[in-house]
């Protein structure tokens, strides 16, 4: 539970409309401002919650230059070549377009795997499980059996080795060994499905009227939030639908917009990216200041 | 009451008559297959079984089928044995939410109700873990407060315990019992070992062939002579096999002074003991540390042991104690990252002249295939690459003739009941040809008359010239069948000795027949050992 960051404790549908709209925003705008903003607070979030790390650093360099180097090469549009390459242009756009698009997918990705340590099981259930509480039963059970089924695959292959049976002379005896184990497995698991579906019975499945429970609240975090993406995506909407936004690589580089409509998205979209980080940062400074407080009396009793 | 399955001739319940009382806590025995389940699933309108039924069955004095569903499910609660397959949910929260849910309880009630309920047995700590993160004893306890959380009024429980070591199962009847006690809640427990609960019950109900032969308050029931004696405490067990007269004994104390009353006391014959024995150690394990990975605490530290040729070795240790982990070293699936593990003599990475089996705490883990026969032809052709003459159905028929499984060869291996599925498990790794067999845990959840069964497969094994080392939590089961027990604690053998002295050297952890005999006959530690030294007065 390290990894939990402060964002992930708003509620899941205050996230569900946090992260639509920044992945949208950030991949359907085609505007560089926005994804720079958007990479930059998607860098600045993975740093707070989980780390720099340095083999993912460079990880990431390694494919944001693999992106922007390989667009000139398969697309050759644009007016200002800058070097021939075996015959074809090298165009300063197509340049330009990769390194745009890299960005954008750096960006996603970022907010992708977020968006994975922030809606746990738990809150893809309950927004799933609200309307359709049947649906949340099925959703609870499946998420269930996976670390069961990795668990028993697990005790079975090792007590199969411990009789000998694996045979891990070749790559098709390995095959062959997982396959047995997983057939059986598959079997053992309806076998035993029966008891849960009488342990479900017995405590009234089958009723009618579920309701679905969750330990959610919707608190002033997640109305302050909700307003702020609301805002951003009122403002992003409304410029691009109106042209505000408009920016092209093809076939020659247009100038960044920066119309006051523009500006104000620019703005919005910036402090709605921002959000998780402030979160993470406030809950940090209210965590310190609590922990001073607390020192202030063991101090005295000390002296 | 009677009920006959579809397909049968034979009534699974004939004449069924009898009334729980309201707070009552009653104890339903018999062997396996006298009825007691089918009783138990007739009781909870959404489990009964189809089949043919008459009589009929009032629960608080309304017919069983004219509850509505709604009371049904919730004054009725159910605890089965399959500790994994009973949960439906991720989380713990979301386990306990479940029945309330499906009443279509209102949030506020249900967070009140799984709060209550967590205090209540103290799972606080568990409420927001996974469940997958759980250990078996804290699953079953999160079942029974799932079970109860919607507040039933009869609890019916069918032997919760089966799956779980006799720490988890203590605490686990303690809970049973408090709820009883406390809440007033009716419970109808279903459970073979009964040493902790039979002192405690109001009444003991015991089924044979579907027949109801006794129905009376624990000392009663444990003086009748026609009652089904594995199913007894120990202290009762001891004044049937003395062929005792008047109130019979039933817990430790009581037995103690049953004996000293009306007994004197021989010492029993000394053990021998083959101090400087020929055989050569066909384990060697010295000074092995092992650890599962950079940053866990040691699981062995330090553990030397020798395992000689032909010998029974039990091993016992607390839960966690890294017993399993112990029989995986030996086994060749963990290596231990210091210290050396030699197999007749040689280094265990040319495991070529000792082959080891391992007999895994749930025995159908070791089954692959739709039928008995199919996983014994796939364990024959495994052992094919050793040296082994004859055909392989030939050695199929053979051992499993030896074993009593010949019947079942035909079965799907989950099919069977449990100590079938440990008889052909126990084929299985015979035809594998191995020098020594490893066991882990053989009588998890068995009764008494279970154990000795097990405990004679164990010595069949032995004069087929089998090495067998067995793990385990119980002391009656490494008492019944072993020629030396070591005890595993910290990582390390804490200390080795025959059975008899091994158990009256301890004071705590040993078989409740040893707790009878401390002090009256040393060295005591069955049933058997008292009676062969007690002489009427």
């Amino acid at each position: 539970m390290n990894n939990e960051s402060a964002f992930s404790h708003l509620h899941p549908l205050t996230l569900m409309l946090w992260f639509s709209f920044i992945l949208c925003a950030t991949v359907l705008t085609t505007n560089p401002a926005i994804a720079l903003l958007s990479l930059f607070a998607a860098s600045l979030h993975r740093a707070l919650t989980v780390g720099v790390k340095p083999r993912q650093v460079a990880l990431m360099a390694v494919f944001m230059l693999a992106v922007t180097l390989l667009n000139p090469l398969f697309s050759h549009h644009g007016v200002t070549v800058l070097f021939f390459l075996g015959g074809l242009p090298i165009t300063r756009e197509a340049l330009l377009f990769g390194a745009f698009m890299s960005v954008l997918c750096a960006a996603a990705v970022l907010w992708c795997s977020s968006l994975s340590l922030c809606m746990t099981s738990d809150k893809v259930i309950y927004l799933f499980g609200r309307p359709f509480p049947k649906l949340a039963v099925l959703l609870s059970l499946t998420l269930r059996l996976i670390p069961l089924f990795l668990s028993e695959y697990k005790r079975m292959m090792e007590v199969r080795k411990a009789c000998g049976l694996y045979d891990s002379s070749s790559l098709f005896g390995r095959a062959r060994s997982s396959l047995t184990v997983f057939s059986a497995l598959v079997t053992m698991i309806l076998e035993d499905s029966v008891d849960t579906a009488d342990s479900m019975r017995s405590r009234g499945v089958e009723l009618k009227g579920r309701t679905a429970y969750s330990e959610y609240r919707f608190r002033r975090g997640d109305l302050l939030t909700a307003a702020v993406t609301a805002a951003a995506l009122v403002f992003v909407v409304l410029s691009g639908a109106g042209g505000y936004l408009g920016f092209s690589f093809y076939p020659s580089v247009t100038e960044l917009p920066l119309n006051s409509a523009a500006v104000a998205s620019y703005i919005f979209f910036g402090a709605a990216a921002l959000v998780p980080s402030i979160t993470e940062v406030s809950l940090w400074r209210r965590l310190n200041l609590t922990a001073c407080a607390s020192d202030i009396p063991t101090a005295k009793n000390t002296l | 009451m009677c009920f006959r399955y579809p397909d049968s001739e034979k009534y699974a319940l004939d004449n069924v008559t009898f009334t729980v009382n309201e707070g009552e806590l009653v104890l339903l025995c018999g062997r396996s297959g006298s009825g007691k389940t089918t009783l138990l699933r007739l009781l909870k309108r959404r489990l009964a079984p189809f089949g043919e039924l008459s009589g009929s069955i009032l629960i608080g004095g309304k017919k069983a089928e004219e509850l509505t569903e709604r009371t049904a499910v919730s004054e009725v609660g159910c605890v089965a044995q399959n500790v994994e397959a009973q949960l439906v949910a991720e989380t713990v929260w979301r386990e306990l939410a479940f029945g309330l849910e499906s009443l279509g309880s209102s949030r506020s009630e249900i967070r009140r109700k799984t709060a209550e309920i967590s205090l209540y047995y103290g799972i606080e700590d568990l409420y927001r873990r996974r469940i997958s993160s759980l250990s078996g004893g804290e699953k079953q306890l999160v079942n029974l407060a799932a079970a109860t959380v919607c507040e039933p009024s009869l609890l019916l429980l069918d032997e919760p315990t089966s799956q779980l070591d006799p720490i988890a199962s203590k605490s686990l009847i303690s809970q049973v019992m408090r709820l009883n006690r406390e809440l007033g809640v009716t419970v109808v427990i279903c459970e073979h070992r009964s040493d902790e609960i039979f002192p405690y019950v109001d009444r003991v109900l015991c089924l044979e062939n579907g027949r109801l032969i006794a129905d009376a308050p624990p000392k009663e029931a444990a003086g009748k002579s026609c009652f089904f004696i594995g199913a007894m405490p120990a202290a009762a067990r001891v004044f049937h096999t003395l062929g005792g007269s008047g109130v019979c004994p039933i817990t430790t104390a009581q037995c103690r002074s049953f004996l000293s009353d009306n007994y004197v006391f021989s010492n029993l014959p000394a053990a021998t003991v083959n101090k400087n024995s020929p055989a050569k150690p066909a384990i060697k394990l010295d000074d092995v540390f092992f650890r599962y990975s950079k940053d866990s605490p040691d699981v062995l530290s330090g553990l030397s042991l020798s395992v000689y040729k032909g010998e029974v070795l039990s091993i016992l240790g607390g839960n966690g104690a890294g017993k399993s982990t112990l029989l995986k070293v030996i086994s060749g699936v963990y290596k231990p990252y210091s210290g050396k593990l030699l197999l007749s003599g040689k280094n265990a990475t040319k495991r070529g002249d000792i082959r080891t089996a391992l007999l895994p705490q749930s025995p159908r883990e070791l089954f692959v295939t739709p039928t008995v026969r199919d996983d014994l032809i796939e364990a024959a052709k495994a052992a094919g690459a050793f040296p082994s003459g004859g055909d392989v159905t030939d050695e199929i028929e053979a051992v499993s003739k030896k074993l009593g499984i010949a019947h079942l060869l035909d079965r799907h291996p989950y099919d069977l009941s449990g100590g079938e599925q440990q008889k052909a498990a126990i084929a299985k790794l015979l035809l594998l040809k191995p020098d020594v067999m490893l066991l882990d845990e053989p009588t998890k959840g068995m009764d008494l008359e279970a154990k000795q069964t097990s405990a004679k497969l164990v010595n069949k094994l032995k004069t087929i010239g089998v090495t067998v080392v067995i793990v385990t939590h119980d002391a009656q089961t490494a008492a019944l069948c072993s020629d030396r027990c070591a005890l595993l604690f910290d990582g390390a053998i804490a200390c080795t000795d025959t059975p008899g002295q091994f158990f009256s050297g301890l004071s705590y952890f040993t078989t409740p027949e040893a707790h009878i005999a401390r002090g009256l006959i040393p060295g005591a530690v069955t049933t058997e050992a008292i009676a062969a030294s007690c002489r009427k007065k």
